[in-house]
């Protein structure tokens, strides 16, 4: 490589990581806020969810600050409880994607190569497949529900991160240092546990990161079409399905619970390209 | 590929047989042990599990989906009838999402400098965040219920027999889609421009006198295409997926509707066949994708594909 190219990198490779700082920041900010949201509903909602004593389709207010819908029921009241449902989607189906993907992708990474290619090729499959597809699969099994959406986003999220998962644990393992803490007599589980664990941390939070803001929407879209949680504690999918009706009357109740799922998801998004710019280790030898 | 299919379509069987007895959609609460039996009999549920195996694969080889529990209409009969408006929907909008990405994501990247350039990162990056029913939503309200200049939503009864009607009402859910998936794909676009734009190769070429268009032709987009087409592959399915969504903003009656529809009614039989035939479709889009790279790729002849995606996906 030239002296030119290198220092051209360089300055590139700071520029994209200034770019990443004000990706991160931003990107907390817009989730931040929904976070936020999703707290203060636990502690505190204008009205009691259930609530619909507020006249039907009023506009907003000083009480019904986002006006009420059809049934009454106070709009602001239920944007806050949608915050906490999706917060709880992205972390549960994270969560669940995480614990299984790694299990699935060590085993792939540890075990011997029939093995492995067995495993690989299903998760090919899985990858393929269309995580709405699978969610409706699971919810035609378990029935509709916040937990039936979660499990579903999470176990086709899981395989993504199986396959990353593999990808580092095979490469950790060719390394020198891997062989001697077997010489030294260090176990299988002892080897995952200290090597390979700690250095998945990097490779894994960027995708974890864009899975959030994809679980967010698919349990929208779910919800959207009756397959998710039911009312009064609906989430913002179900709201707008239930906006829709009343659109002309209400326009704002169809409008507000859309605005928060491009906040939450572009958030995410944004803190995931953010991370990506920090953890780049091609950028940060630049460096 | 073929490997990949037979196990969908034992995993779809298995998934399916778990997911609880059919036979329990069928009766009613007062059924009695011998109302149950007779149900299972004639559902052929009652039979061991290989033989039931063996039936439906049997059934697959000859396109025969089994009968829904509903309509009690052939479920591979229904499902063709539905691709009338299934498939169309989703090739329309897939093309018209191509034809908005590729200058979008292109200028987005070339530009990147000007205030065109940075709306239209602007625009990509919302691709892929927005709902696809809200613009739905959105995009009724405005056109349908607002300016009246078209329909909000339905079909003609008469399917294709007059195709402008039939266009008419599915131009709002291919504008949806189109808009949805074109600023997701625009993205992608725009980070296979901006990785191009920065090879040594152009700028070699650059070098040696030629244009920056005759470079970018010559050069860059036998390149940059290589990728593109893998995601090109996920994005027709994505906009497959799109049209199942969508076709319930609209109340189109496509495959989507069909899902939706049994999963609702525990209608089994469309689900699993929706399920199956949307899985081998996704499938063999990939599949053909593949194939794709590799005709115009020499060097992925010779290498795995699988290394490339897993780069692709990290």
């Amino acid at each position: 490589m030239s002296a030119v190219m290198t220092q051209g990198a360089t300055v590139r490779g700071s520029r994209r990581r200034a770019l990443g700082s004000i990706n991160l920041v931003v990107g907390g900010i817009l989730l931040g806020i929904i976070v936020l949201a999703a707290i203060v509903s636990i502690f505190w909602t204008p009205f009691d969810p259930a609530d619909t004593t507020g006249g039907r389709l009023a506009d907003p207010d000083g009480t019904h600050w986002a006006g009420t819908d059809k049934l009454g029921r106070d709009v602001f009241t239920q944007l806050l409880i949608g915050a906490r449902l999706a917060i709880t989607v992205g972390i549960g189906s994270v969560l669940i994607a995480a614990v299984l993907g790694i299990l699935i992708g060590l085993l792939a990474g540890f075990s011997t190569r029939w093995v492995d290619d067995a495993l690989t090729s299903l998760l090919d499959i899985a990858i393929a497949f269309p995580t709405l597809l699978l969610a409706m699969l699971i919810v035609a099994w378990r029935g509709a529900s916040l937990d039936s959406a979660i499990i579903a986003i999470g176990l086709a999220g899981s395989a993504v991160i199986a396959r990353l998962t593999r990808v580092v644990t095979q490469r950790i393992l060719a390394q020198d240092y891997v062989t001697a803490a077997r010489i030294a007599g260090t176990s299988t589980l002892g080897i995952a546990r200290e090597h390979v664990l700690p250095n998945l941390w990097p490779t894994l939070v960027v995708p974890a990161a864009l899975q959030f803001g994809g679980a967010v929407l698919a349990e929208a879209s779910l919800s959207y079409l009756g397959l998710g949680s039911p009312p009064p504690n609906a989430s913002w999918g179900r709201l707008l399905q239930e906006a829709q009706a009343t659109v002309t009357v209400a326009p704002l109740s169809a409008i507000l619970p859309g605005i928060l799922l491009v906040i939450t998801v572009v958030g995410a998004n944004l803190l995931a390209d953010g991370l990506r710019e920090k953890l780049d280790p091609t950028l940060r030898r630049a460096q | 590929m073929l490997l990949s299919l037979a196990l969908a379509v034992t995993v779809l069987f298995v998934v399916l047989r778990l997911l609880g007895n059919p036979v329990y959609a069928l009766i009613n609460l007062e059924a009695t042990p011998e109302d149950i039996r007779a149900a299972s009999a004639a559902l052929g549920v009652d039979r061991p599990i290989f033989v039931q195996f063996a039936d439906y694969i049997g059934g697959l080889f000859r396109g025969d989906l089994g009968t829904s529990f509903s309509s009690h209409l052939s479920v591979s009969d229904e499902i063709l009838r539905r691709l009338n408006v299934t498939v169309p929907l989703t090739l329309i909008s897939f093309a018209l999402s191509v034809i908005i990405a590729i200058p979008v994501g292109f200028i987005a990247a070339w530009k990147s400098r000007t205030w065109y350039g940075t709306a239209f990162s602007a625009i990509s990056q919302l691709g892929g965040a927005i709902p696809v029913f809200w613009v739905g939503i959105l995009l009724v309200t405005l056109f349908a219920l607002n300016l009246g200049v078209l329909p909000a939503g339905g079909f003609p009864r008469q399917d294709w027999a007059d195709p402008l009607d039939a266009l008419t009402s599915l131009t709002l859910p291919v504008l949806t889609i189109a808009i949805v998936s074109g600023s997701e794909l625009a993205r992608y676009v725009r980070s296979a421009t901006l990785d191009i734009l920065d090879r040594d190769y152009l700028r070699t070429a650059r070098a040696l006198g030629q244009p920056f268009s005759t470079a970018l032709w010559r050069h860059a987009l036998r390149n940059g295409i290589v990728p593109v087409i893998s995601i090109l592959a996920i994005q027709l399915a994505t906009t497959f997926v799109g049209a199942v969504v969508v076709e319930n903003v609209f109340a189109l009656p496509g495959l989507g509707d069909m899902l939706i529809a049994g999963i609702r009614q525990q209608d089994f039989p469309n689900v699993q066949g929706v399920l199956l035939f949307s899985t081998v479709l996704v499938l063999v889009i990939g599949f053909l994708g593949d194939v794709l790279q590799r005709l115009l790729d020499p060097r992925l002849r010779s290498s795995l594909s699988g290394n490339r995606r897993v780069k692709a996906s990290a």
